[in-house]
């Protein structure tokens, strides 16, 4: 569904990735780990559009998408929740998920998507006409996640979901997330805590300074020595 | 002074605060939302300001139904400047842009006066001096027209930007423009059409002042100021607080015009100063589109 060949990119004269090679099956979920710095919001942001690549292919579904301006990569069902959730915090939660639904024009499927976000997660039923920005920070990350599902994604991303919330709170969104799963959605994941993120993904990719340096089945690398002592001080 | 002038002043200052308002809304949308401060928006007043004076004068338009043609007259000139001239340097700092609106204004009124040369004009249509009393209040039919039609554009902006879809793009882009771009938002039409509504509505505002006041192609320089006092008084971002920032600068306006003649300026910058001592964001604080 997704193949990358060879990316480079980064920031102005700063490049982050190098040669990045990586692959998305339908319906499959996978993770991506690294440490801090790595340069996965930065893949992120690039398949996404918000970067544009130095060089290398991004294909999706068959067709070229490096370089594509953001829009029209949403449009092709990438959708994207970003670290740091970057909610509207002026905005309510309301007029904040259905933000995600804004390249669409489905109004009945728009509403049917909606209900099922609500069902995911109740809580955000309660505080539709609040601002997002009012919110805790796990709510803030459900009403992330609300949003994003919105679009309704071929491939949905998701970027460091669990940072800063306690265990619960993450266990509550990924139990939704595994849900969405269920359904069959592809998803990758995003995640400095790699044992959560190998827990929910049949495969992962390790990136280290801007290389993937590893991959593999989750199981593979749960078992794999280096990634026990590196990224899990076992 | 009486009771009389006192409650005059009063009437006077809350008619006024609507056409600042307007004056100061579009302004505050697109320094709120581009995070541009637009030194030509009294040119773009001006130039609505005309738009009604010449329908006026050429074809005895009525001023009051002149203000749809000037705010189309004015979209379309904004979206255009915003399009082809601001987009080329829409990431640059504030300074940037804050220099090519100045050379924008500066162009602007140069061709203003070049070609309808220098003179006060003024639109004077049959029901100009009219109006009527409440007690012995005088209440100009332009001025509560001019009021009741500030209200009326301002809350149809209000009504755009909470309950449409692309409102809800342009709000968002001015809250968080990477989050907005990763929803589908195209984010150069949002601020063009940002630009082009902030004009239209100083178009509008143009129209509106002509009926009350003599236009020449140097009056926006004043209301930039205005708009930008209003701005920071009230709290940018919100139109709740550029109501109120206009409702406080017009009761300063009229009261030091009675008081204080001549100081007008000065007591406006001392309480400016006095506000953001006390409450750094403005009296509404920062609000939805930021
Ligand atoms: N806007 C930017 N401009 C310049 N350099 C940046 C920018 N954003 C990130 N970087 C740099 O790019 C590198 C990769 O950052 P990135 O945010 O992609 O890492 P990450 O793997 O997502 O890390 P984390 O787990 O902390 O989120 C870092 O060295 C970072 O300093
Ligand atoms: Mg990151």
């Amino acid at each position: 569904m997704l193949k990358i060949e060879n990316l480079n990119a980064g920031y102005g004269d700063v490049q982050v990735l190098w040669d990045v090679n990586m692959e998305i099956n339908e319906g499959e979920v996978v993770a991506l780990v690294g440490s801090n710095g790595a340069g996965k919001t930065t893949l992120l942001y690039t398949i996404s559009g918000l970067i544009k690549p130095k060089s290398g292919s991004i294909k999706f579904l068959g067709q070229e998408i490096a370089g594509l301006p953001s829009e029209d990569i949403v449009n092709l069902g990438i959708s994207q929740v970003p670290q740091g959730r970057r909610l509207f915090a002026g905005m309510t939660v309301k007029e904040n998920i259905m933000m995600g639904a804004y390249h669409r024009n489905d109004k009945e499927k728009i509403k049917e998507d909606f209900d099922f976000v609500l069902e995911l997660f109740p809580r955000m039923k309660e505080r539709l006409n609040q601002a997002a920005g009012s919110l805790s920070g796990g709510e803030q990350q459900m009403c992330a996640v609300a949003r994003g599902l919105m679009a309704a994604p071929k491939l949905l991303m998701i970027d460091e979901l669990s940072l800063g919330l306690a265990p619960l709170v993450v266990e509550t969104i990924y139990e939704a997330i595994e849900r969405v799963i269920a359904r069959g959605a592809t998803v990758l994941i995003v995640e400095q805590d790699v044992l959560l993120a190998l827990e929910q993904a049949n495969r992962a990719y390790v990136l280290d300074v801007g290389k993937v340096i590893l991959s593999g089945s989750s199981q593979e690398l749960m078992d794999n020595p280096m990634i026990k002592e590196v990224y899990m001080g076992i | 002074m009486g009771s009389l002038e006192l409650t005059q002043g009063v009437v006077n200052a809350i008619l006024l605060s609507g056409t600042l308002a307007l004056v100061a809304i579009g302004f505050s949308i697109v320094w709120g939302i581009l995070n541009i401060i637009n030194i030509a928006h009294g040119a773009f007043i001006m130039l609505g300001a005309y738009v009604t004076y010449w329908l006026f004068t050429l074809f005895g338009i009525d001023p009051f139904l002149s203000i749809p043609l000037s705010m189309i007259t004015l979209f379309i000139v904004g979206y255009v400047i915003q399009r082809y001239l601001i987009n080329l340097v829409i990431r640059a700092p504030l300074l940037v842009t804050f220099l090519l609106t100045f050379a924008l204004e500066i162009v602007i009124i140069n061709l203003a006066t070049f070609f309808w040369k220098g003179d006060l004009r003024s639109v004077t249509p049959a029901y100009s001096g009219a109006g009527f009393t409440i007690g012995a209040v005088q209440i100009p039919y332009v001025r509560l027209g001019a009021f009741a039609i500030s209200l009326l554009l301002t809350g149809l902006l209000h009504v755009f930007l909470t309950y449409t879809k692309t409102g809800n793009a342009i709000r968002a882009t001015g809250m968080d423009i990477d989050a907005a771009r990763l929803q589908g938002v195209k984010i150069a039409q949002s601020y063009a059409l940002t630009f082009a509504l902030g004009s239209a509505l100083a178009g509008a505002a143009g129209s509106l002042i002509s009926i009350s006041f003599p236009i020449d192609p140097t009056m926006g320089g004043a209301y930039t100021l205005r708009a930008f006092l209003i701005c920071v008084l009230g709290g940018l971002g919100s139109i709740p607080g550029v109501m109120l920032g206009a409702l406080l600068y017009a009761f300063i306006e009229v009261f030091s015009g009675i008081y204080a003649p001549g100081l007008k300026d000065a007591i406006a910058l001392f309480v400016l100063v006095f506000v953001l001592i006390v409450r750094p964001t403005g009296i509404a604080g920062k609000a939805f589109y930021h």
